[in-house]
Formats: structure tokens, C-alpha cells, sequence
């Protein structure tokens, strides 16, 4: 249940950027701030980014994405910021009104300031309005990443990967290990999305082969996926792979569908942090810039 | 970030080229370009790199995280894990088997550290998240 009716600073959004933009506001020397997640927990996309790589920068340690979050979360527990879960926001106003819905209930409660802090979504086959039909099978790789590390659940057994960002080079990896069998990485590109260290030790290592400028043009299978057709647009040779799972690695887009809802734009006491703001490389920089915007609120 | 950024390259040793080979490194997301004879290292910006580039040409080292299955009263969890050291890359999907054999039956504390494998086979996992 919530304390006050009105705060210094509401963040919606509890991964890394929120809780870095509380830790820095705290910081600053606001007082009443409230996060909001949606989710049972902290941590964001952290949570299922089993995986090493962070923290290099910030915390000058190579760690897991969950290893990052639990460092973060003993940071953000001195900001004296009051969280709660289970808490989806679903409108704003211009004049900072928030209504949020929970398990208690549904509130409103004002703020100085709203920072969106709301991640960013990933691109979806339907964006890429790849041609064919619409079994079952067919997955962005954050959400596979999901159903693999934080429900133990194997989305499928023959896999292909479309597009070579990271999160689907990981991904290559990590269905492998769990006995999975993937067949390849095509990317439309003649150059790799992802980092090249992501395609050594993810693609390289298990022999898992990447075709550069390579197209899907369709899907195939009725209730599941069957297979793909495919061209290599270097040549114009078209070829079919059968396959039963599809995972989409292809973009990812900042979130702000709340302000746009609205109709609202950043300012006026509106800020937008983190990833919503712009996809970044590092997690580290979203902590480095979240701090940095939450240090410059005052209150009104 | 700074110190990287700034240090140079050292100048290139003499390498036996016959025998050279060429690696990215993987110890950081700086991805220093690495060629090595087995004795000596050009391209590396710190001395782990120069350590990268003669293991990886004897017996590519790789640390492995993955999750181990807890079930809970409240059903199943899963639990993330490293390895607390790097192991050969060879050998990944027998310790992935050793591994995933295990069945906790209580949720552990990041930092935990739990055995998996058999004892010829044993390999140290350490627990690296909350678990929600």
C-alpha cells in the first residue's frame, strides 16, 4: 500500500534505469520518491540475463546480468525509495497524474516529477511482416530467453535465428546447451548485428553457422512451425530449412507508449531514462545516465 | 573505460609465423585483435589478454552459466550459476549433463556454492542470482 498521494518523483519502472534514476535523485536530495513495477521483483530484463558480460564499466567486474541486479538492488535500498510491485501504471496526464493498478487495488497518485522508465520492446516477426503462415514456434529470443532461464521451459527443438543480435546470439548458445539443435543465424545484413565477441563464444564455439545477407521469405507449417524458405540475396539462391522454432533477434525499440497514449511530451516535469529514452549498449551506461538524470530533478 | 581507451598498443614482438594464430579477445568488450605464436603476443591492451591469447591457443577456456532446477513448494525454480572458474570448452556439454542432473530442493543464496558432477567429474558452480 502506498504513503502519500503525492511525491518529489515517481519512476515507472523497476530494472536498472529506474532504480538508478531513484538512486540518483536520492542523491540529489529528493525525498519522497515512489517506483512502480509491474513485475513480483526488481531487476528488469537483468533477471533472466543469466549470462556474464556486465558490469565492467560501472562496477570494473565482469558479472551476470542477475549478479549486476542484486549489486544494483544494495544500492538502490539506501535511496530510501519507497517500491511497489505488482503495480502497472496504465494512464498519465499532463498535469503528472499516475493511476496504477495492483492487487490492493486501483490509485492515483501525482508527482513533481514521472520518469519513464519502461525498457524497450523487441521487434516482432509481425514488424517485419515476414510472409507465410502463423503456427506456433515463432519467438522473439528475449522472450525464449525468458521461458528458458526463468521458467525452465525449452521452446522448441530445431531452431533457426533471424537476425544476429546479441540477445539472439545468446540465445544460440544457451538453447544449445539446453539440447537444442540450432541450424543457423541468417541476417538480411552483409555484417553481423551483434558483438563479435557474442559470435565467437556463442556461435563460433559450438560450430553454430551465421548467413550473412540471407532473407526468410516464408514460413512454413500449419499448427507448428515446419520449416523456412529462404534466399541468399549475395547470389539469388533459394533454399528451404525445415526448422520448428523461429526466434526473432531483430531490433529492439524504446518503449514509451504511455507518454504517446497520453499524448504527452518529455518535459514539463516528464523524463524518459534508460533504455525508453534510447537502446543502449552497455547496462552499465543506463546506470551511469540514470544517475546523472535522477542528480538534476529538484523539487518544485 | 579510460585507462583502455588510453594505454596503447604495445609494439609487435617477432612472431614465428608459421605457427601464429589470430584471436579476438574475449576477456572484455574491447575485443582486442590478438595474434600469438605460443610464446609470444601482439595485440593485446592488458596482460589478461596476452593470458587469453596462450591458453586459447592450446585449450580454449569458457566460463559456463546456465540454472539448476529447485523445486519448491511453491514449484518449480530456476536457479542461475557460473562456474567458479573457467573450463575447457571441450568439456562443456558433459559438465551442461552433470549439471543439469541436479535437483535442488531448497532455493540457495547468491554466492552459494554447489557441486555438480560426478566425483572424477566434479565441477563448482557458484549461485548468481535472487531467485523471485
Amino acid at each position: 500500500m502506498i504513503r502519500h498521494t503525492h511525491y518529489d518523483l515517481i519512476i515507472i519502472g523497476g530494472g536498472p534505469a529506474g532504480m538508478a534514476v531513484a538512486v540518483g535523485a536520492a542523491d540529489g536530495g529528493l525525498k519522497k520518491i515512489l517506483l512502480l513495477e509491474r513485475h513480483p521483483r526488481l531487476g528488469g530484463i537483468l533477471n533472466q540475463c543469466i549470462h556474464v558480460g556486465f558490469g565492467l564499466r560501472y562496477f570494473k567486474e565482469e558479472l551476470t546480468g542477475t549478479e549486476y541486479a542484486f549489486r544494483y538492488k544494495q544500492q538502490f535500498e539506501h535511496s530510501g525509495t519507497e517500491v511497489s510491485t505488482n503495480s502497472f501504471v496504465h494512464k498519465l496526464t499532463p498535469a503528472k497524474d499516475v493511476t496504477f493498478v495492483c492487487p490492493e487495488g486501483e490509485f492515483l497518485v501525482s508527482g513533481d516529477h514521472v520518469v519513464l522508465a519502461t525498457g524497450c520492446r523487441e521487434r516482432t516477426r509481425e514488424m517485419l511482416t515476414t510472409p507465410g503462415t502463423r503456427p506456433a514456434g515463432i519467438l522473439t529470443a528475449g522472450l525464449a530467453q525468458e521461458m528458458v532461464n526463468i521458467h525452465g521451459l525449452l521452446p522448441g527443438r530445431n531452431v533457426v535465428i533471424v537476425g544476429s543480435g546479441d540477445i539472439g546470439l545468446i540465445m544460440a548458445r544457451r538453447m544449445t546447451l539446453e539440447g537444442a539443435r540450432v541450424h543457423a543465424v541468417l541476417e538480411i545484413l552483409d555484417h553481423l548485428s551483434g558483438l563479435v565477441r557474442n559470435k565467437i563464444q556463442c556461435l563460433d564455439d559450438f560450430c553454430i553457422p551465421l548467413f550473412l545477407s540471407h532473407e526468410v521469405l516464408e514460413i512454413m507449417g500449419k499448427d507448428r512451425v515446419e520449416g523456412i524458405r529462404f534466399r541468399d540475396n549475395a547470389t539469388g539462391e533459394v533454399k528451404d530449412m525445415n526448422c520448428d522454432t523461429l526466434l526473432y533477434s531483430v531490433g529492439l525499440i524504446p518503449e514509451r507508449d504511455l507518454l504517446m497514449d497520453a499524448g504527452i511530451e518529455p518535459g514539463n516535469g516528464y523524463h524518459v531514462a534508460g533504455n525508453a529514452d534510447y537502446v543502449h549498449d552497455l547496462v552499465d551506461w543506463v546506470s551511469k545516465d540514470g544517475e546523472k538524470l535522477g542528480r538534476a530533478l529538484r523539487s518544485a | 573505460m579510460k585507462a583502455q581507451t588510453k594505454s596503447k598498443k604495445k609494439p609487435d614482438k617477432p612472431l614465428d609465423r608459421t605457427k601464429s594464430r589470430k584471436f579476438t579477445c574475449l576477456v572484455c568488450p574491447t575485443c582486442c585483435e590478438l595474434e600469438t605464436d605460443g610464446s609470444n603476443v601482439n595485440g593485446a591492451r592488458c596482460p589478461r589478454g596476452e593470458a587469453f591469447a596462450l591458453q586459447e591457443m592450446v585449450m580454449p577456456m569458457r566460463v559456463v552459466t546456465t540454472t539448476v532446477r529447485c523445486d519448491t513448494a511453491e514449484g518449480l525454480r530456476m536457479v542461475p550459476v557460473k562456474t567458479t572458474s573457467a573450463v575447457p570448452l571441450g568439456r562443456i556439454f558433459e559438465i551442461m549433463k552433470g549439471i543439469k542432473a541436479l535437483r535442488l530442493a531448497q532455493v540457495p543464496a547468491i554466492g552459494t556454492k554447489i557441486h555438480a558432477g560426478t566425483t572424477e567429474n566434479q565441477v563448482e558452480l557458484v549461485v548468481t542470482g535472487e531467485v523471485g
